[in-house]
């Protein structure tokens, strides 16, 4: 009962500090809240407001193909329709006009020689986007698009003319008719799926998402890792906090009292490392619960859950009574939790768990720490990995933070011996 | 009487320095024992071993049989420590800071709520025991740190200058404690570098210095071995060779040693040999500058074997 009685002697104290609650829970709630709503809040997968675009297609077709047409088309296709609301002018002028009076995002100006310039060779033509500064996705849209498909149309022009050099070299006649059923062959195949009529797989296809679920669930996954990598970290930094108040009682002087009493030192080991487990776990605990029912972070399986978090739970414990005995003062300790718990928190993953190709480098060396061993079964499990996959971190973490528990337990036991 | 507390040959090493040199004593039961030194004496180390805090270097400390090197959780169950600092938890109440020590000790339900309720009272804290300790006066965190120790009503109550820092009224308080708890029959170790506190309260002393245990008996035995002499220390304004002549032949010194212009008597009374000597040596020409006299007791004995004050 002992170890009870110094655990909630502990717990009691951590509850009386304000700022201790605040390290404890409405720091990590409250970061978990600003990246929820910076990745869209409670709108997560929701349509973005499309994009007033006007289009000025002045080009005229060659051999009965309109590069300027298939551009238009492929702009005013239903997938891109949540994005873009397309409309056409004639006059390029008023276009212009209507992009600087803030009546349109983006103008697209084709001009009369695209088609040419995509079927004869040594034809130059520019496209213009005339586009509102202020916005990024909709003119990036537009470039994009135009960019891909000019790509793919100068692909037509190179295929016309060596189609002409092979029918040249043949002696064989080289007719209209000939050349535009080449054009529209090729430019079939780039042209929207839904546009197509050949039978044939079309190259470029603009599909829109089929629900709403489906469309948030990448983003979803994300938030969840940065969750998981927030709730590691802060089960870390927890897990020091509460260690280091081994050091304040000893600075209190009530721990050598504590010693002085028929209170054994494993006993009071015992007691504080029942009352680092109560504190991380309840955190996690919290976190848990807070991030599905206020956030609605879809999280993995209960058994799970409890699983890692157990383990979590004992590495950190662990991991900080391993460094608070190599502090002799408050003070180092709180050196020590500030850099080295950031430190192993920043090499560990718990940050750039949502960064996009992340060096395998810097992924392998996290494995040096538990946290890293930490992330890598958090994101197996909202991977929904195979059994091996979830367990194996698990148990190297559960591991290290058993070998970090014995070194720092042996080391203030001979401190205070 | 049975032997409370046996330290024998104790020795403890820092690194180089030898806190505790052989120090031999033996504390009958319901005896009030006093260590008496100047800080630094090796007081609280010896504390320290007695109380399992530290390992000695060599000897041993045998608490009612019990070795404190082999057993120290038996011989902690039997006492009580009230260390030099408060050692409290600020921001717990009286009550809860009695609980939780409590059952440190091993005391639990109906026991402990009793024991919890009677040290209060005994330490005239009831009606503040629901209030956060870091708004007690430095008194009255002197009290709870000594409540804690009683809590489990050990036979020996170990006290490591209990009094130091503490307004008079309290220390009245804790002095008069102690010795309601030693007619009660508990064994009492105190330190303290107060000699007025070792001599209202002790039944012996025993004095460090430098880690060894200088001298060791009752108030009266001590102040023998200084002789039952008032002390006199005098500053001439002259040499002091042609008065000192004078000063011997006068009935009441029993002793004289001058050096150069200053001059230490043992005199039978000093209120009657003052007149006298500063007589004479208006007689011889020469004027006494300063006087200081130092009655029997245990800063002289103190002194007479240190060659020290004892708050030097």
């Amino acid at each position: 009962m002992k170890p009870l009685a110094i655990a909630l002697k502990d717990i009691q104290r951590a509850f009386q500090s304000p700022l201790g609650l605040l390290n404890l829970f409405v720091l990590p709630l409250a970061i978990t809240g600003i990246i929820y709503l910076a990745f869209g809040g409670s709108d997560i997968g929701s349509d973005i407001a499309a994009t007033d675009v006007i289009i000025v297609n002045q080009d005229q077709a060659q051999y009965g193909f309109s590069a300027g047409d298939l551009l238009t088309e492929i702009l005013s296709s239903e997938g891109l329709s949540s994005y873009l609301a397309i409309r056409e002018q004639i006059d390029p002028a008023s276009a212009r006009q209507g992009v600087d009076d803030q009546e349109a995002g983006v103008a697209l100006l084709i001009p009369a020689d695209l088609s040419l310039a995509m079927t004869t060779p040594g034809v130059e033509s520019q496209i213009v986007v005339y586009s509102d500064p202020t916005l990024t996705l909709a003119p990036g849209m537009v470039r994009d698009i135009v960019a891909g498909v000019v790509d793919g149309m100068t692909g037509s022009s190179i295929l016309s003319e060596m189609v002409t050099s092979e029918l040249e070299a043949r002696g064989e006649p080289i007719t209209e008719e000939r050349i535009r059923e080449i054009v529209t062959q090729y430019t079939e195949r780039i042209t929207p799926a839904e546009g197509a009529e050949s039978g044939q797989t079309a190259l470029v296809s603009i599909e829109a998402p089929p629900t709403k679920a489906d469309a948030t669930r990448g983003t979803h996954l994300v938030i969840a890792s940065v969750m998981a990598g927030i709730m590691v970290y802060y089960a870390f930094l927890t897990a020091g906090n509460t260690a280091e108040t081994i050091l304040r009682e000893e600075k209190e002087l009530t721990l050598q009292r504590l010693f002085s009493t028929p209170t054994s030192p494993a006993t009071v080991y015992l007691g504080k490392l029942l009352y680092i487990t109560v504190m991380v776990a309840g955190q996690g605990i919290v976190l848990h619960l807070a991030s599905s029912l206020l956030f609605g972070i879809r999280r993995p399986a209960l058994g799970w859950s409890a699983l890692l978090l157990s383990s979590l739970t004992i590495a950190a414990a662990g991991f900080a009574l391993f460094w608070m005995s190599l502090a002799k003062t408050r003070q180092q300790a709180g050196g020590i939790i500030g850099a080295v718990f950031t430190a192993a928190g920043m090499l560990g993953g718990c940050f750039t768990v949502g960064v996009p190709n992340y060096p395998e480098a810097l992924d392998t060396a996290a494995l040096m720490l538990p946290h890293g061993w930490a992330m890598r079964a958090w994101k197996a499990m909202l991977q929904a990995q195979s059994t091996g996959a979830i367990l194996f971190p698990i148990g190297v973490l559960l591991a290290m933070g058993l070998i970090y528990f014995g070194i720092g337990t042996l080391r203030f036991h001979k401190r205070f011996a | 009487m049975t032997t409370a507390i046996a330290i024998r040959t104790l020795h403890k090493d820092f690194g180089d320095i030898q806190a505790v040199q052989g120090v031999n004593i033996a504390i009958q039961a319901g005896e009030v024992y006093s260590l008496l030194g100047p800080n630094g004496a090796g007081k609280t180390t010896t504390i320290s071993i007695l109380c399992g805090l530290l390992q000695p270097t060599d000897g041993d400390i045998v608490v009612n049989g019990e070795s404190v090197v082999r057993k120290p959780q038996a011989v902690k169950a039997m006492i009580g420590l009230v260390p030099q600092q408060i050692a409290i938890y600020p921001n717990m109440s009286a009550r809860e800071n009695l609980r939780f020590w409590g059952r440190m000790y091993g005391l639990n339900g109906k026991l402990l709520h009793s024991r919890v309720d009677e040290v209060l009272d005994l330490v005239g804290l009831a009606d503040r025991a629901k209030g956060a300790t870091k708004k007690f006066s430095g008194g009255m965190q002197r009290r709870l740190n000594i409540a804690i120790a009683l809590l489990h009503h050990p036979q020996i109550v170990i006290m490591d200058e209990p009094t130091v820092g503490i307004d008079p009224q309290s220390r009245r308080a804790i002095l008069d404690g102690i010795k309601a708890l030693n007619r009660e029959g508990m064994t009492v170790l105190y330190t303290t570098h107060y000699m007025e506190e070792a001599q209202e309260l002790s039944h012996r002393i025993g004095i460090m210095d430098h880690g060894k245990l200088i001298a060791e008996g009752s108030h009266d035995e001590l102040v023998k071995i200084v002789g039952e002499y008032d002390r006199i220390d005098l500053a001439l304004n002259t040499a002091a060779d042609a008065v000192c002549e004078a000063w011997r032949d006068i009935p009441d010194v029993h002793q004289l040693t001058a050096e150069e212009d200053r001059v230490e008597l043992l005199v039978e009374d000093s209120n009657e040999a003052l007149p006298l000597l500063f007589e004479t040596a208006t007689a011889h020409g020469s004027r006494i500058t300063s006087v200081a006299i130092q009655e029997p007791n245990l800063e002289a004995v103190f002194l007479h074997l240190t060659g020290r004050a004892l708050r030097d």
